[in-house]
């Protein structure tokens, strides 16, 4: 236990971390108990490596072992150069000498001795390399002028810029991702990217396939904020290594994990209407090669809201628990692994509220979900930037609800592996990762709906195996030119290849233009996809088969980092297009009692989006953005493209926020305050004959939403904080038509284009106990 | 629509009209790691102070700062040797650099600091 503990004070002296006080002073007290047991040992064994700029194919930092470092007690001759596999050893010395690290192209390290039989010493690379890299200090969003992918990286601050609880609430304050409810009872929310349904975008979870399939919805929902390190999106078509599922772009959710979580962080948050929740992540460190991490996600609400009167529950009473466990393995020979378990139990219930009504309509919905990923990979010590990886990922999913007499039933069982291998031809001007992968996924799916007594049974087993090959070629510093095709073969739909390109070019030092064009495909799951359209009284129609979606994507983007007034500024410049083969569309349009889901080739959406972020103050950071969408489609019955349901065609976003100057204690207050304009929606026809029907124009009004959150930081592991959500309290006017008669034909909840609830206050905390990042 | 053009622009008219004149140098500190570029960068975090960069591979800091607070370059040195670290026009002070840090003493070389210090 004592060597254990030792280890990982080592560990987190070596990171840089920051323990608090009382912890240190119990860990050093261990340490001295360990001491005294160890003092016999007469040799000091370690490792040397470098954290690779080049990141690995997971994404993630890959540690490379440094061979030839000179390790040295410092101010004696006692010293020895690293094996081919980083490791030294050395007499050991008194604690508290230094042992000194050095090699040419790293900057020399020192570590203080305190007596430890094992330690590892990484060593930053030298000035030609990072020379190269922008920095913007502090800055919680961030945009690289050299990733040949235009990606845009949320960290931790920016979330905490808003309440936000889970991933389908993160993106507030982000202009490239637009979050609006499904319906006005279950208070689903769903995302959409460059104008299209979230469906398009491939959302990744640590670089493996994250919500799909069944989950594509509700699964946003299921990823705490704070469990998340960090978002990055990535605008357009992904990777060909992730698949060939990502359309209009890719989201890759970084999890707190064994190597970056805070020992223990406990968030509690509490809302005004009623919801109140409890987070907590926790790390251990066991023996130098693994770790685990524990992260716990509860969410209760049973406060009956009905602000409008409607005897509908504004928001849903909620009882939902996830829970993940991961364990990171970390082998000297450049052996790594996170294998990780995660569970979910959701049970959630909206509708009328039965205390007012005899026989209430109720939207009741149950999800069970369990899913097991293996990560493994093998860096080759030998030979410079070769490494091989195994992903696999299985995942079960079950899914009931009840939406008043309509219901529904589905089973998912998802199973992918892959096999990726990098390496480079000659140097590193040339790199290229290939592989292949496997694709299980059984779907079974009853639905039941009353008015048509139809009771359709979708059921489907796709296996695809595919392989992939990517090049990078790197030629200049200011050119990268990243190409990918893979092929797949699907059991139900046959052959198909996806090409992508990326590639990046430097104008001048700090302005890059960036392109990006590829295919997507994914299959469609029709009932799931447009969960809002349970919550109305049309009914569904399925035109034959659905075939598979294809579409084609191209985008072009410039980002430019200046100084504005002896300040840092940036300006981000993009325009889209996505233009679908095919698109399995859900026409709202051509009948109100009926959804008709059917295959259709004339589909496109163009996107503009400019973002402007200027530090115009040491205290104060400003972001100003304005995103143009023309989405249309040729449904079945017209004559002419419309325009796609529920997205706004203009859309304006500003975000201020001021940071206080920090305290020596760490002591610090934060504002940050958002505004949203977003712009008129088109709207699918109200139901005839609605009472209430001059209250639904086909066009829904503009509105804004103001958000706003003050935090305060306490020595540093504690935080306060507290906001007001939608400060103008806009509210859609009777968002459910025909709420009187929900069981009628004219009922209708899914007609949602804003907030429901109106203002809505809050409070959390969060508290961190061995913080990572100081 | 308009109010996000107004908003904005009156941004812009609120910074330009604080514009008062503003001067940038880069003079020498001497520093040893991380942990006194943080507390150099620190100590320059005060009024008329726009930005204060400091770069620990080349040992330089780049100030700009407004030149009424400022009227002597000198004062801004002052600023660094307070806090203990030596510029290459003055020399902090024996009182102020035996407060640094042990791993923070670039008079005797220092090193590269790793984890954090009580007196941070």
């Amino acid at each position: 236990m004592g060597a254990a503990n030792t280890e990982k004070v080592d560990t987190i002296a070596q990171e840089t971390t920051t323990i608090n006080k009382l912890m240190k002073r119990s860990l050093l007290l261990l340490i001295l108990v360990a001491i005294s047991y160890s003092s016999q040992a007469q040799t000091l064994k370690g490792k040397v490596f470098t954290a690779d700029s080049e990141k690995g194919h997971n994404g993630e930092t890959q540690y490379i072992p440094l061979p030839g470092a000179t390790v040295t007690w410092k101010g004696t001759r006692l010293g020895i150069m690293t094996d081919v596999h980083g490791f030294f050893k050395l007499p050991a010395l008194n604690i508290g000498d230094t042992l000194q690290v050095s090699m040419v192209g790293f900057n020399t390290a020192g570590l203080v001795y305190s007596g430890q039989k094992y330690v590892e010493i990484p060593l930053e690379q030298g000035v030609a390399l990072e020379a190269a890299e922008v920095e913007t200090r502090g800055s919680s969003t961030t945009i690289s002028l050299l990733d040949p992918l235009n990606v845009q990286q949320l960290n931790r601050k920016e979330l905490e810029k808003a309440a936000c609880c889970n991933l389908s609430e993160a993106f507030e304050t982000n202009a490239s991702v637009d979050a609006s409810f499904t319906d006005a009872v279950t208070g689903t929310r769903q995302i959409r990217m460059l104008g299209l349904d979230g469906k398009y975008t491939q959302i990744l979870q640590d670089n493996l396939p994250g919500p799909r399939g069944l989950n594509v919805v509700q699964g946003l929902s299921f990823i705490p904020g704070p469990w998340i390190n960090t978002i990055a999106i990535s605008k357009g078509t992904g990777s060909v290594t992730n698949g060939y599922e990502s359309i209009t772009g890719e989201i890759n959710v970084a999890i707190l994990n064994p190597e970056n979580a805070d020992t223990l962080h406990v968030n509690m948050y509490a809302s005004g209407d009623g919801r109140a929740e409890f987070n907590h992540v926790s790390r251990h460190t066991l023996g130098r090669r693994w770790s685990t991490s524990v992260l716990t996600h509860a969410e209760y609400a049973n406060t009956k809201n009905d602000r409008n009167h409607d005897h509908f529950l504004d928001t849903p009473l909620k009882n939902d628990v996830v829970i993940r466990n991961e364990w990171k393995y970390r082998g000297d020979r450049g052996i790594r692994g996170e294998y990780c378990i995660s569970a979910v139990d959701m049970n959630r219930e909206a509708g009328q509220i039965r205390a007012h009504i005899e026989n209430p309509w109720l939207a009741i919905t149950d999800i069970q979900r369990v899913e097991l990923s293996a990560k493994t990979g093998y860096v080759f010590p030998e030979k410079k930037g070769t490494s091989m990886g195994s992903q696999l990922i299985g995942s079960y999913h079950q899914h009931n609800h009840e939406f008043g007499e309509k219901s529904y039933s589905g089973t998912e069982m998802y199973f992918r592996g892959n096999l990726l291998f990098s390496s480079m031809i000659g140097n590193t001007d040339h790199k290229y990762t290939t592989g292949v992968s496997f694709m299980y996924d059984d779907f079974n799916e009853v639905g039941t709906w009353a008015g048509t007594g139809v009771n359709d049974t979708l059921a489907r087993t796709e296996k695809v195996p595919g392989a992939y090959f990517e090049y990078t070629w790197t030629p200049s510093e200011r050119l990268t030119v990243v190409s990918g095709i893979r092929g797949d073969y699907h059991n139900l739909y046959g052959a198909f290849v996806t090409p992508r390109l990326h590639a990046r070019y430097s104008l001048a030092e700090e302005t890059s233009i960036k392109l990006v064009a590829g295919r997507g495909f994914r299959t469609a799951n029709a009932l799931m996809e447009h969960l809002g359209v349970w919550a109305s009284s049309r009914d569904w129609e399925i035109f034959g088969d659905l075939h598979p979606e294809i579409a084609t994507n191209v985008g072009l983007n410039l980002v430019s980092k200046f100084r504005l007034n002896s300040r840092d500024a940036s300006l981000s410049v993009d325009g889209y297009w996505t233009d679908f083969e095919n698109r399995g569309v859900a026409d709202l349009y051509t009948s109100p009692s009926r959804i008709y889901v059917y295959n259709i080739g004339a589909s496109s959406s163009k996107t503009l989006q400019a973002e402007f972020d200027w530090s115009f103050h040491r205290r104060f950071d400003l972001r100003a953005a304005y995103r143009w969408v023309d989405a249309k489609t040729l449904f079945l019955f017209d004559s002419a493209p419309t325009r796609d349901p529920f997205i706004s065609e203009h859309r304006a976003f500003a975000q201020l926020s001021y940071l206080s100057k920090k305290q020596k204690d760490g002591r610090h207050v934060r504002v940050d305050g958002t505004l949203h304009w977003v712009g008129a929606q088109r709207l699918p026809t109200p139901v005839q004959d609605a009472p209430d029907a001059e209250d639904f124009l086909p066009i829904s009004p503009d509105f804004y939403q103001v958000n706003l959150q003050v935090s305060r930081n306490f020595k540093g592991d504690f935080e306060l904080y507290a906001g007001v959500e939608n400060l103008l309290n806009v509210k859609q006017t009777n968002p459910i038509v025909g709420s009187e008669d929900p069981f009628g034909p004219n009922f209708d909840a899914s007609l949602v284009y804003g907030p429901i609830f109106g203002r809505m206050t809050y409070a959390g905390l969060r508290w961190t106990m061995g913080r990572l990042d100081g | 629509m308009k109010y996000f053009i107004l908003l904005f622009f009156s941004l812009l008219m609120g910074t330009a009209s604080y514009a008062q004149k503003k001067a940038e140098v880069t003079f020498t500190v001497k520093a040893a790691c991380g942990m006194c570029e943080e507390r150099i960068e620190y100590a320059f975090d005060i009024k008329g102070i726009v930005t204060a960069d400091y770069d620990l591979r080349e040992h330089k800091l780049t100030v700009v700062y407004k030149t009424k607070h400022f009227p002597d370059v000198l004062d801004l040195h002052k600023i660094a040797t307070a806090v203990g670290h030596d510029t290459d026009k003055l020399t902090a002070t024996d009182e102020a650099y035996e407060s640094l840090h042990g791993c923070c003493k670039y008079r005797e070389g220092g090193y590269n600091c790793s984890g954090d210090h009580d007196d941070q």
